[in-house]
């Protein structure tokens, strides 16, 4: 006996009759049900396609274009005839839709890309981008292959509106696939014809109609089925019709008469231009996530490497946007001896190429020998030794204590002038009293380091002249073995620009010469020793500050610019097309023009720990000895106080380093200010949890891929620890479980809830046989949950049989009574009943324990 | 009337998200999906509030008697005269034999086409003999946004019969005919004395003085003699047992009884038994007619427990004078005076 057999045989003891039909006073064809949601399938999807195309004036056949559409919605909508014809249907149409498009594959593909092209091109406009993707087309015909395009695009519209339609009847859905299609021009302006609108708010007029209606029920009829169709809902059998020919064709007749009284009363501001956009935040969020992909596609919102804020050692563009997570990377411990930011250097980038900074360079040899490569540390030492003479007379002493709290790669912060000498480990961190508490914030310490530096101040290098021009920079590097100088290190390596961006960057200072770029041609030579070391050393100054003006005035600082393209210079790309970035983009940017100019320059990444932070969020050290931490002349804190500040990867930043005769690498700002709301730290963010979650390293490779890069301590990239894999990651992971269980139990309290009001509702009703029939119910559950019985609805007697349950009989024997007969049952009878339940469950319990045993 | 939140907040929802993506993103196109939206709400309740009222329901039957393992073709007629569609109703019905209680209530949703009576169909086969109900109950109507929704009262009902098919036969127990009152019993007639005159002879030697049709008699100048026809007190009463579980089986052991006496040319009672008022009603059974209205009135008898319950009734307060034919499930017996004489019945041939 089949299951549908069993559950009729079923109904048939229960009640004594068996509902074997329900039906209309019409009878109805279930061909024609179809052909008239086929009517429904042909509105939207006509329109969609129809509208689409002329919003963007694309050249198609636009009669083939509804004749195939009323075709494809007619066979699609046919298939929900019977279900044979459904299950086969859908694969034959699927195997021929695969086979047609491998046969016309190029025109398909062409005209797609016509289509796409088509679109880039006006998002371009719209957007004032002077670049974007552009996809060859096979064929310059694009009325052909765009007609062609369209035929495939409308069999696959079909088939989702099918689905819908004639499958769920869902406004939201149908509405969804029209709204994305028609959104692509309306976003930007273009509008479809008024017509394409009519008939798409038709459909969805209907749809929506036929779904709230909830007189129809979907479903694919099988050869004998009923007009109406029965679903079991909370134990209530639901007969709802498949739908009534007339009806629809009524509700199509007034969906489109509506639509058509609707179209033409706001014709009027349909046709209004849309005007100028006032910018909002909402809108301009929006807008930097289209630009990105339309730039980038849809890998563009992905396609991110681990890094902080967006900074990773010198390799550009591999994101589209920078996503702090705001939370304490860092703890700095130190005495505040000047109002600006003080910067705390990791990573130097001395060699541009491909998109990325090096930290060590390629360089001809003193002789003119082959190529050598001057490797990070050599460069560090020659740094080293070149500040050692600079700040050897130098009174001003300091000491700063960085903590490492978060797991980043950044574990070498150094401020301006540190030597490897005076860097310690330190096992008890001044501010740990601090922070012992605060365990939110400062969740632990991996590593602190007590550094002692010698204070950068730049205050004092702008009175002239009270530093002594050190001339022996050409000496550093001459007698130590390497084939290289340090003063061949700074006038060669650090003011070369790659060939193809030197030629750019000509035609750009050009371009922006109001800004006072092509000073090199006006002013003086680069050639240092022909001037005074003031007077070169002011012209570098300004030509920084020039270059920032200009970032200021026209380069807008975003943390979401978008990728760059991976056929594109990255600081090309930046200055030309993109226009806008965060610190790396500047950074590398003016590194670049100012070596155009002949100024020594290079990349530098680290943590910035602006004063305004230090103010805001600094926590006084209980320190006595003041001397410890600063020593010399302070313009600031009079009252002599050392301070801990916790920086989060907001701050991680990339600045220029300017080289200044007799002076040495001094950090220059160009990055403009940001508009960029600044959290108080560790907010969440769904963008970043989600990001978290995105990236989970599956051990398949560093998304960085395309750079390796050597770090500091000689290894690769892919040995240290990066943001995002680890147990960070598994904190959104282990958010969403305890999310997912956390509904789950909402759902079964509010489930018991509504039980138990049930119940509550029935007593007060005196409905005692539905209690009755709702504990047996219960019972009957518990029996099947301990395997005692196989079916779902046996019959009292049947449990009664049960060896286990033969002292209950009579109990079984009044349900029998209760619930299939008219006898009337009192309060006292039921709580007896009750009673006996918990009894027989008890008893169920001890005997499989009991067997068990 | 209930109102219901979570579609105004719906509502509420969608049109501050049209209106937002009109402000925020200035797509003034959006207009179109605002327009249906403020119309409709405008539209829905007081066409809704105004209309609902007008609706008329009531339910019947195609058939109004059927056999067992036939259809019953009931029906729901509904009707609305005003010139708006309601697109959301659900109708509660149920459908059950009134032996039975189903406890499982049915919906049927369907929509309400403007200025029109048109029905609705309920197929049902009837797998028991008894009498089928359909019951209508409340018919809820939405408003065309689900906001509001009526609750209105169409409790109405229909019952359709339906009577055993006939086909199994039985071998019924051999009657010993009752003598009655008089002083002798003919062979050939059936049944008990009558006070009714079948008709009026010559006197016999041997009739009682009692039966002389003394009027006639004087008229004629020649004894006439009256003779009374068969009592409807007949020698046998069957008597069904309404014990719940085994009532099916009892009406077909009583239909098969009853067709075998009709056939033989018995004459018979049919006693049934109410339970909850302790009464009894005779139907004496000359014909199927005769039997379908007993069977009618045998279907809204009230069930219960005991198997014996009615013969025990019957011999403490309706005992006639003549055998009793106890039913119960596929077992008859055969009393006389509370003696019981033939009994146990297993041969029921389907």
């Amino acid at each position: 006996m089949t299951k549908y057999e069993r559950n009729k045989a079923k109904e048939l003891d229960f009640s004594g009759v068996l509902v074997t039909d329900v039906y209309g006073t019409e009878k109805n064809s279930s061909l024609l049900l179809c052909l008239v949601k086929a009517a429904i399938i042909f509105l939207v999807c006509c329109g969609t396609v129809t509208g689409f195309c002329d919003a963007f004036s694309l050249p198609y056949n636009k009669p083939l274009i509804i004749a195939v559409s009323m075709l494809v919605s007619v066979i699609m909508s046919a298939l929900y005839i019977r279900k044979k014809v459904f299950y086969i249907g859908y694969i034959v149409l699927l195997v021929l839709f695969a086979i047609e498009l491998v046969r016309y594959y190029m025109y398909a593909n062409s005209g797609f890309q016509a289509i796409m092209n088509t679109v880039r091109e006006e998002y371009a406009a719209y957007f004032k981008m002077s670049y974007v993707r552009n996809a060859e087309e096979f064929y310059e015909n694009r009325y052909i292959t765009i007609t062609i395009t369209l035929i495939f695009i409308i069999i696959f519209l079909v088939m989702l509106l099918n689905i819908t339609v004639s499958r769920y009847m869902n406004l939201a859905e149908t509405f969804f696939i029209a709204f994305i299609l028609l959104e692509i021009p309306w976003y930007i302006g273009y509008k479809p014809p008024i017509m394409s609108v009519i008939m798409i708010m038709a459909g969805c007029i209907c749809v929506g109609i036929l779904q709230h209606g909830a007189f129809i029920r979907m479903v694919v009829p099988s050869k004998n089925s009923s007009d109406y169709v029965a679903d079991n809902i909370f134990g209530k059998k639901n007969y709802t019709t498949r739908g009534s020919v007339r009806g629809i064709l009524n509700v199509i007749v007034f969906s489109l008469a509506a639509a058509v009284i609707i179209g033409t009363a706001s014709i009027g501001v349909y046709d209004k231009p849309m005007g100028e956009v006032q910018q909002n935040s909402v809108k301009s969020l929006a807008d930097d996530y289209v630009q990105i992909f339309v730039r980038n596609g849809i890998r563009g919102f992905f396609d991110r490497y681990n890094s902080v804020n967006g900074l990773y050692r010198g390799a550009l563009g591999g994101v589209s946007s920078a996503r702090p997570d705001f939370e304490t990377d860092i703890l700095v411990s130190f005495t505040p001896y000047y109002p600006e930011t003080v910067y705390l250097r990791n990573y130097k980038g001395s060699d541009y190429s491909g998109s990325n900074w090096y930290n060590y360079c390629f360089v001809s040899a003193r002789d003119g020998g082959i190529n050598e490569i001057l490797t990070g540390e050599v460069i560090d030492a020659y740094d080293e030794e070149y500040m050692r003479q600079l700040t050897e007379e130098n009174p001003d002493s300091a000491i700063m204590e960085v903590s490492y709290v978060d797991n980043s790669f950044a574990r070498n912060l150094l401020p301006y002038y540190t030597f490897p000498e005076n860097v310690k480990s330190v096992t008890n961190p001044a501010f740990f009293e601090l922070y012992k508490e605060d365990k939110s914030k400062i969740p632990g310490i991996r590593l602190t380091k007590q550094i002692g530096f010698t204070p950068y101040y730049p205050a004092k290098y702008d009175k002239n002249g009270e530093v002594e021009i050190l001339p022996d920079l050409r000496e550093i590097g001459k007698n130590d073995g390497i084939p290289f100088d340090y003063e061949s290190y700074v006038r060669l390596v650090c003011t070369s620009v790659p060939a193809e961006l030197n030629r750019y960057l000509a035609e750009f200072s050009s371009e922006h010469n109001y800004f006072g770029l092509n000073l090199k041609e006006n002013i003086v030579s680069f050639e240092y020793d022909q001037k005074s070391a003031e007077e070169v050393n002011a012209f570098r100054l300004k030509a920084g500050e020039a270059i920032a003006d200009m970032f200021a005035a026209e380069y807008p600082y975003t943390l979401s610019p978008g990728k760059t393209p991976s056929d594109e210079d990255f600081i090309r790309y930046f200055l030309s097309e993109q226009k806008k970035g965060y610190c790396s983009h500047f950074a590398s940017a003016a590194v670049m023009l100012l070596r155009h100019m002949g100024i020594p320059a290079r990349y530098v990444e680290g943590y910035s720990v602006p004063y305004a932070l230090v103010l805001k969020s600094g926590r006084q050290l209980n320190e006595q000895n003041f001397e410890k931490w600063f020593s010399g002349h302070s313009e600031i804190n009079k009252d002599k106080t050392a301070v801990s500040v916790a920086v989060s990867d907001y701050y991680a930043h990339a600045w220029v380093e300017v080289f200044l005769e007799g002076k040495g690498f001094v950090p220059i700002e160009v990055t403009p200010a940001g508009n960029e709301e600044v959290p108080e730290g560790g907010g969440f963010r769904f963008d970043d949890f989600f990001a978290k979650l995105m990236s989970v390293d599956l051990g398949i490779g560093n998304l960085a891929g395309d750079t390796i890069t050597f770090t500091e301590e000689g290894g690769t990239v892919s040995d240290i620890p990066a943001l995002g894999s680890g147990d960070i990651v598994f904190v959104p992971v282990i958010i969403l479980l305890a999310a997912a269980a956390l509904f789950w139990a909402f759902y079964l309290l509010i489930r018991y809830l509504i039980y138990l009001y049930r119940l509550k509702k029935l007593m007060k009703e005196e409905r005692f046989e539905s209690l009755v029939y709702i504990r047996y119910n219960e019972l009957v559950k518990y029996f099947c949950k301990k395997k005692l019985v196989n079916e779902k609805n046996p019959l009292p007697l049947e449990l009664a049989e049960l060896e286990i349950l033969k002292d209950y009989k009579e109990w079984f024997k009044y349900v029998e009574k209760v619930l299939y007969s008219t006898y009337k049952t009192n309060m006292a009878e039921y709580l007896e009943f009750y009673e006996k339940c918990r009894e027989m469950k008890t008893a169920v319990r001890n005997y499989l324990k009991e067997n068990k045993s | 009337m209930r109102i219901h939140i979570f579609a105004i907040i719906k509502y509420i929802l969608v049109v501050a998200l049209i209106v937002l993506f009109i402000l925020v993103f200035k797509q003034n196109y959006l207009v179109f999906l605002l327009f249906p939206y403020v119309l409709l709400l405008m539209i829905s309740i007081p066409v809704f509030l105004s209309n609902v009222k007008n609706l008329s329901l009531k339910c019947g039957s195609d058939e109004a008697e059927v056999d067992l393992d036939s259809t019953i073709h009931f029906f729901v007629e509904y009707s609305n005269p005003s010139f708006f569609p309601f697109l959301k109703s659900a109708l509660s019905f149920n459908v059950h034999n009134m032996f039975l209680n189903s406890p499982q209530k049915k919906s049927l949703n369907f929509s309400i086409r403007r200025k029109r009576t048109e029905r609705v169909y309920v197929s049902v086969l009837a797998g028991r003999t008894g009498m089928v109900e359909f019951e209508t109950g409340i018919l809820e109507v939405s408003d065309y946004l689900g906001i509001l929704t009526k609750k209105l009262d169409f409790s109405s009902s229909c019952r359709v019969p339906v009577f055993p098919s006939g086909s199994a036969k039985l071998d019924v127990p051999e009657i010993p005919y009752s003598e009655g009152y008089d002083e002798y019993s003919e062979p050939d007639m059936k049944g008990n004395i009558s006070s009714d005159t079948k008709e009026i002879r010559e006197y016999r030697p041997g009739d009682r003085l009692t039966r002389i049709h003394w009027k006639i008699s004087s008229k004629l100048d020649e004894l006439m003699v009256k003779e009374p026809d068969r009592t409807s007190v007949m020698s046998v009463v069957m008597l069904p047992e309404f014990e719940r579980t085994g009532i099916f089986k009892t009406i077909d052991t009583l239909d098969a009884a009853a067709k075998s006496f009709m056939e033989k040319g018995e004459r018979f009672e049919i006693c049934l038994f109410n339970e909850k008022l302790c009464s009894f009603e005779f139907f004496v059974i000359n014909d199927a007619e005769t039997l379908t209205e007993c069977y009618r009135e045998m279907y809204f008898l009230p069930l219960y427990d005991r198997p014996d319950a009615a013969k025990e009734a019957y011999y403490a307060s309706a005992q006639k004078e003549s055998m009793l034919l106890s039913i119960h499930e596929d077992n008859m017996k055969l009393f006389d005076d509370g003696l019981e004489i033939v009994s146990g019945t297993d041969n029921l041939i389907v």
